[in-house]
């Protein structure tokens, strides 16, 4: 049996330990542990991304018990495209935390956090059981949470208490809906659940389907369930803030399509809730756009931009869900395309920030006036990645922008993504403006005495920057990727079949 | 009656000054999925799932699994809630939100 499945988890589970251990008894390579348990989590998650996106579905039944009794881990072309979002986050965060200057007892203690949050993120990924990605995902909330909230300054204890009500409620709904469907089925293995969703009576489904929605609508930020995120990635600093945005969020993202095409059935049992989801993704991109546009804190402009960007992805989900049918890939495959480009982008801008609010010590846009001339490969991936975010042609975000306008059937949808692009380049522009003004001001206060050139951080953000512009021209091979990957979730048949004809291979 | 214990818990989430009954009110609503969660798996006179004693009906084990995991989570994030509730006063020397705001 191929143990890629379970060795995605197990081996940064094992690593967030080692990393302890090392920070106990030799805290000077606590950065080396964590870059060796990263490296090797990658390679473990981009083998078994390619083995998901090759070959058929790969199905692990943990200690050999198959469903209903034991729990299955399955990875698929949908998951492994989102196994590979992990595999550049897990890396990319242990490369720009090697420099870090910070020597707080908090922040030795969140590289093991890192390494758990992405435990936890890949076993999001792979499970195939209703309960188990219950779990795995309060294991991330856990880890988030003391992520957010590792900050000394009194800002973080709230911030973290407003983000640990926010995600309690989200996981009560989440094993809510559990329980209807465990009710409802007798079992909680979703291909199990998959096969008996046609039949169940309406209300138990609709019920487990609105608090999947709710739950989930939480932790990605829909709007009015958005409250939480701004002053969260705030208080959490731009480090964390790119990790919780730009990969959590995702795989937040992945396990509601996940949980809407492949337990729920909803596209053949429930389409009106696709109807519901765009008109959540455009009040997503109108209200997140406008919000950005009046902060004047650059964390939570950043913040706002990603709420917005939700409300993109979720247009592209919705007109997946209204067409159905084999079109529905298209719209699928948009939507992936635009959850990979804020990925890069939305890390590669948190990360640039991260140098230069550091270099000013503040993170209001009008304290950072003139910073540009003090951390130019800082500026110049920040720009790049804003090019990208705002959808100028040819960059990779223009074109994710343009697939997800090409799936809406309707005009309105299509009017909104103009309008939000518009807006975003108003307060993209207007940073890029002030950060690059003429006269620094003198008062800048000296660098911090323990801080060094930060050279390969620079290197990994403006990778990152590089790689979302150049999407956009290499739009053959992405697209194939991305059509590979729709099609996992789209057409079910190789996720299910083995599943149910039992022993796994 | 689960879905009325469920608005009783999110109401107190949502009117509740006081940052203790919050969490108190949260642990209603956990209260209750974890209670009706087990309701569902009980059966009148039926014996304990333990396959050596010789009787034909059990309880179904499996809810009892699962909320003995989804009651170790409920208690983790209490003890986390907890310790920011200790930090929060600690600093403002109050746990009335609405004081808070006032100064």
């Amino acid at each position: 049996m191929n143990h890629l499945p379970v060795l995605v988890v197990v081996i940064p589970v094992a690593g967030a330990f080692l990393i302890s251990l090392v920070d106990t008894v030799r805290p000077a390579f606590k950065s080396t542990a964590a870059l060796l348990v990263a490296t090797a989590h990658s390679t473990t998650l981009v083998a078994a991304a390619y083995r998901g996106m090759t070959g058929p579905a790969l199905l692990y039944s943990v200690g050999e018990w198959i469903a209903p009794v034991g729990i299955s881990l399955m990875v698929d072309s949908f998951s492994a495209f989102f196994l590979l979002l992990l595999a550049i986050g897990h890396l990319a965060s242990a490369l720009v935390r090697i420099e870090s200057g910070d020597r707080s007892e908090w922040a030795r203690k969140s590289a093991a956090l890192i390494a758990l949050f992405f435990a936890a993120l890949s076993g999001i990924t792979v499970t195939a059981d209703l309960f188990n990605l219950f779990i795995f995902v309060e294991l991330a909330t856990v880890c988030s949470i003391g992520l957010i909230a590792r900050k000394r300054h009194p800002g973080s204890a709230v911030a973290g208490f407003v983000a640990l009500m926010a995600a309690t409620i989200s996981g009560a709904l989440l094993l809510f809906a559990v329980l209807v469907l465990y009710v409802a089925t007798g079992t909680v293995a979703m291909p199990l659940v998959a096969q008996a969703a046609p039949d169940l009576p309406a209300h138990l489904h609709g019920m487990a389907t609105a608090a999947i929605i709710v739950s989930f609508g939480i932790k990605i930020g829909l709007v009015p369930m958005h409250f939480w995120q701004p002053r969260t990635y705030h208080a959490a600093g731009t480090t964390v803030a790119a990790i919780l945005s730009a990969f959590g969020l995702k795989i937040h993202v992945y396990a509601l399509l996940r949980l809407l095409w492949f337990p729920l059935q909803a596209p053949v049992v429930l389409p009106g809730v696709y109807s519901i989801l765009l008109v959540m993704g455009m009040v997503n991109i109108l209200t997140g756009h406008s919000m950005a546009m009046i902060e004047r804190n650059l964390v939570r402009m950043l913040a706002f931009s990603s709420i917005a960007h939700v409300g993109y992805i979720l247009l592209g989900v919705a007109a997946a869900g209204r067409i159905g049918g084999s079109a529905a890939v298209y719209a699928v495959a948009a939507a992936l395309f635009h959850t990979g480009m804020h990925t890069l982008m939305k890390s590669a801008l948190f990360w640039s920030g991260h140098r230069l609010i550091h270099l000013s010590r503040s993170s209001r846009i009008m304290d950072l006036g003139g910073i540009a001339w003090r951390a130019p490969g800082s500026i110049i991936a920040f720009s790049l990645a804003a090019l990208a975010i705002i959808g100028i042609p040819p960059t990779g975000g223009f074109a994710s922008k343009w697939f997800v306008a090409m799936a809406q059937q309707a005009l309105l949808p299509v009017l909104v993504i103009g309008a939000g692009t518009v807006i975003s380049l108003v307060y993209y522009g207007r940073f890029f403006l002030i950060a690059t003004r003429r006269d620094p001001p003198d008062s800048f206060p000296a660098p911090h005495p323990l801080s060094l050139r930060p050279r390969l951080q620079t290197a990994v953000v403006l990778a990152l920057a590089v790689a979302a512009v150049m999407a956009g021209t290499r739009d053959v091979q992405v697209r194939s990727l991305l059509l590979r990957a729709a099609e996992g979730l789209v057409d079910q048949a190789d996720f299910v079949g083995p599943a149910l004809i039992g022993r796994g291979r | 009656m689960t879905l009325l214990i469920l608005f009783v818990g999110l109401y107190g989430l949502v009117v509740c000054d006081n940052l203790i009954r919050k969490i108190m009110s949260l642990t209603v609503v956990q209260g209750i999925v974890v209670m009706s969660f087990l309701t569902t798996g009980f059966q009148a006179h039926a014996a304990a799932p333990i396959l050596s004693v010789p009787e034909s009906t059990f309880v179904d084990p499996v809810p009892q699994a699962l909320m003995l995991t989804a009651i170790v989570i409920g208690v983790c994030f209490n003890a986390l809630a907890l310790a920011f509730v200790v930090k929060y006063f600690q600093h403002h020397g109050t746990i009335e939100i609405s004081e808070i705001h006032e100064r």
